[in-house]
Order: structure tokens, then sequence, then C-alpha cells
């Protein structure tokens, strides 16, 4: 089946982006939002210190429990709301900050600037910040409706409805496992991205104390193209 | 998972999961009849003329024209969609004016009675070319030939090929009455064919009740091969549309309408 690619298995990718980056294996790395937490385990295998946040409690639960003993002193889960990062100290650093899955666009500009702005203070000087977020003008142009993905059993289907006027792309998901062919209706849940061009992510991060060194199509470091469906870009810590 | 031809798999063993598609489109045939009778009289089909849709499903077209006057003759594969058709046509009081017969595309002239020939028009409406190789297209598009007279049409309505080289989407859900098909579609460019996996469910609540899955195949061609295709088949294309509307085609078009004289 053809399906599309689901999205969160990327971890290798990220990894060979960080190192094409120039990013060494010991580099620590705060991962927030981290979903299921699989691209920080990944990233801990790796050879990365790393802080993982994410508010799905059930979620981290299940992170934690998937870690093997020897990564354990290097991998931390934490459950938080968005904006709050516990456990660290308000001068704790890293050197990467990860900020996957259009992190962005949840609430309003404000709050992505508050955000963005909460991550500044936990970058090193010659820290970096990694963030990924959907491209409007690739959804504006292909508005998909519908698209499914099967993980293990569970079989996803996505229904998606772009509004061009407030540029509100709405996520609906239902979930199902698969016995036999027939699909048993498990939960569903749903999600408004607020989508807004390069420029004006770029505009916010100079908000929140951020300077882009790159945008890029996605994690093979390609040019950003009308094409290319995730935009990955490069911010560093604007201080003179 | 099916052993035979998928059109078999889905218009004879499991007809039952594609009739709610047929009786989904069964309301917008009224309007795409009407377009279909300005194209008659746009080429010059007599307004009570001789009429062969073939393949007819359930007659969403066949039985609208009988209600306008024609005398038409409809011709399906599936026995579940000609029994249906001849329901429809007699709860509308087009049963004397609608005959419907089984029968399979590439040997048409076989199966439509001679006394019924020759018609005035013939109409290949829906994507019902394609399903089997460019040779088959070509013998199916001699056997309109064989029963519509010197002079008369074919009507053609086909997905364009051009269209789904710029929008394809290679997943859907579409809902249709109490059935759920879920698609995946797989543009082949090497050979111009769609591989498409269609899977069908009934809704049990919030649960979707597997029926069956099918793969459908099927060629897809560009306006100008369309036209060579005819043009083999010994028809002169006179008007190519990019719909029922008749409006000009372009490769936006997502259906090309053909028409070619004998």
């Amino acid at each position: 089946m053809g399906a599309e690619p689901h999205p969160v298995d990327d971890s290798e990718a990220i990894v060979a982006f960080l190192r094409a980056e120039g990013i060494p294996s010991g580099a620590s790395i705060l991962d927030v939002p981290c979903g299921i937490g699989r691209r920080a385990l990944r990233l801990a295998k790796a050879g990365h210190p790393v802080v993982a946040v994410d508010p799905n409690e059930i979620g981290i639960d299940a992170a934690r429990r998937r870690v093997p003993e020897d990564l354990r002193p290097r991998l931390t889960y934490a459950a938080a709301p968005r904006m709050g990062l516990p456990n660290l100290a308000p001068g704790e650093t890293f050197d990467v900050i990860l900020s996957l899955d259009h992190s962005i666009g949840r609430g309003g500009e404000e709050d992505d600037v508050g955000f963005l702005t909460r991550l500044t203070a936990h970058a090193t000087d010659a820290g970096r910040l990694v963030l990924d977020f959907l491209s409007r003008d690739y959804i504006a142009s292909r508005p998909r409706p519908f698209a499914f993905h099967v993980i293990g059993n569970i079989e996803r289907h996505e229904f998606r409805r772009f509004d061009p006027v407030s540029g509100i792309l709405h996520l609906e998901w239902n979930f199902y496992e698969r016995t036999g062919d027939d699909l048993t209706f498990r939960t569903n849940s749903s999600v408004d991205l607020r989508l807004v061009p390069p420029h004006v992510v770029a505009w916010m991060l100079e908000r929140a104390g951020w300077r882009v060194s790159a945008f890029y199509g996605g994690w093979d470091r390609a040019p950003v193209t009308e094409g290319r469906r995730k935009i990955v870009l490069v911010a560093h810590p604007a201080r003179d | 998972m099916a052993s035979g031809h998928w059109t078999e798999e889905l218009f004879l063993r499991h007809s039952e999961a594609f009739l709610p598609i047929h009786e989904t489109a069964w309301a917008r045939g009224e309007e795409e009849t009407r377009d279909l009778r300005a194209l008659f009289a746009r080429f010059g089909v007599p307004p009570s003329g001789r009429i062969l849709d073939a393949p007819c499903g359930i007659g969403r077209h066949a039985t609208r024209l009988a209600s306008m006057g024609f005398r038409v003759v409809g011709v399906d594969l599936s026995p579940a969609y000609i029994a249906r058709a001849k329901q429809l046509a007699t709860e509308s009081g087009m049963g004397d004016r609608a005959m419907y017969i089984v029968g399979d595309l590439r040997r048409l002239s076989e199966t439509v009675p001679k006394e019924e020939a020759p018609f005035d028009a013939a109409l290949n409406l829906w994507t019902s070319l394609g399903y089997y190789s460019e040779e088959a297209d070509v013998l199916v598009l001699e056997e309109y030939a064989t029963l519509v007279r010197p002079g008369g049409i074919l009507v053609l309505f086909i997905v364009n090929r051009d269209h789904i080289v710029r929008h394809h989407e290679p997943q859907s859900y579409e809902v249709y009455g109490d059935f759920v098909v879920i698609s995946q579609e797989r543009f082949d460019i090497a050979g111009s064919w769609m591989r498409n996996e269609w899977r069908f469910f009934r809704r049990r609540g919030d649960d979707l009740e597997h029926v069956v899955t099918v793969p459908i195949t099927h060629r897809v061609y560009s306006l100008h091969e369309l036209i060579r295709l005819l043009e083999r088949a010994g028809w002169r294309v006179e008007g190519t549309f990019g719909g029922m509307k008749m409006d000009p085609p372009s490769v936006d078009s997502r259906a090309l309408m053909i028409v070619a004289r004998r």
C-alpha cells in the first residue's frame, strides 16, 4: 500500500540533519513538544543527552517505560503544559532545541511569540533552534481532504479542511483498530493549526529573540519550494 | 481479494457494494440528462431518436432520456443494476420506452436485439473505457459503430489523464448511504494506468465493517489519445469538451466529453 509515510517516522532523517548541520553526537538537546518520544529515544541512542517534554502525560508515561537502562542517564522525559518547562533551572541551556510537528500555530501569534521567547532562555549562546512547520503554500495549493495512515494495527483517518482566509487548517482524526479487514473505532481527536508563510515565522522568531539562519524544504536540507510540505528552519539566539 | 477481473468482482460478485454509489449518483442524473439533451440538439440527434446507453448502471440517464421522448436501450454487465434500472424505469412510468439488457461492452452487437438498431446516438459515460487494454477499447468503440447509423454519434464521457497528472489525490474517503469507500490510488505513469485499491465498508455505529476490497486498475487517456482511439475505430471526432456543460477542454478539466460521428 502506498499510504503516506507516517509523520513521526523521521527520526533517522533528523539525526542525519543534525550531523549535516555540524552538530556533534554529544550536543545536548531539548525536545519540546516531544510527542510520544520516539525521536528523543533515537537521539539519545545517537549519543545526545536529551530532555523531552510534552503535555500528554499518557504518552510521556509510555515513553518512559520504553527507555532502556543504559540510556536512562542521558534521556529525561517530562510531562508539562506547553508553556511550562519543568525540571529545568532558569539558566539550564541546551546546544539544540527541537520544536517539531508544527509546534507553533496552536493558538494566536502572541502565544507563539511567548512560547518561542521561553525557548530562547534555554539555548546556549552558540545554540540552535530547529523548528518545523507545515508549508501554508503547499496546503493551500493541495487541499487534500483525506489521508489514512497505518501504524501497527491502528489505522488513522485524517480529515483536513483549510480555510485560506483565517489560515486555519482543521484536522480531525479517527483512530481504528484493524480486526482482520474490519475497522473498530477506538477514539478521535482534532486540532486547529494556524498556518503562516516562512517570512511570518521568521518575524515571530525575531520578536522572540531568535535570528533565522536557514530555511529548508525538509530534513534533506533541500531548498524551500512550493512543492515541499514541511519547512525546517534553523535559528540562533540573537544575543549581541 | 479478487480472483477474476476486477469488473466481475465489483459489478457481479459484490454488486451490492457499488450499488450505493449508483444510487447516490441517481439524483444528479436529472441535470446531466438535460445537458445530454442539449448536446443531442447541437449534434443533430432527432428529439425522439434511438439512444444506446452502455454501460447504463441503474439507468440514471437512460430512464430520464426515455421520459424526454427518446427510445432507449440500456446495457450493463451487472444483472443487479439492470434489475434496479428496470424497477426505477417502471416506477417512472418508462418501462415501455426504456429497454434494459445484461451484457458485456465487448460483445455489444451480440447483446442488443437487431430490431432496436440502428441508433442515432450511443453513450459511453462515467469512465467506462480503459478497463481491459487499449486493443479492447478500440474493439468496444468499433462495437458502438456497428450499432449506430451512418451520421449518428457516439458520446464519450471519461476521466481526463491530464487532470490526474496535476490534481491526483492518492487517498479518498467517500460516504454513500451506509457505505464508506476508502481508496488508495496510484498513478502508474509509465503505462498510464490508475492502480487503485478500493475498500468498501458498511457503517456499524462508529465501526467500519469490511465488505470487500477490490483492486481497480484502468487505463487513463489524454484527449489526443482518445481522439486517436476513436479514429482507429472508424469515428470522426466533431466535438471535444471539458464536461457535460460543453465547456472548452483543458488540462484542469476533471472529465472530458467527446462527440464523434460515424
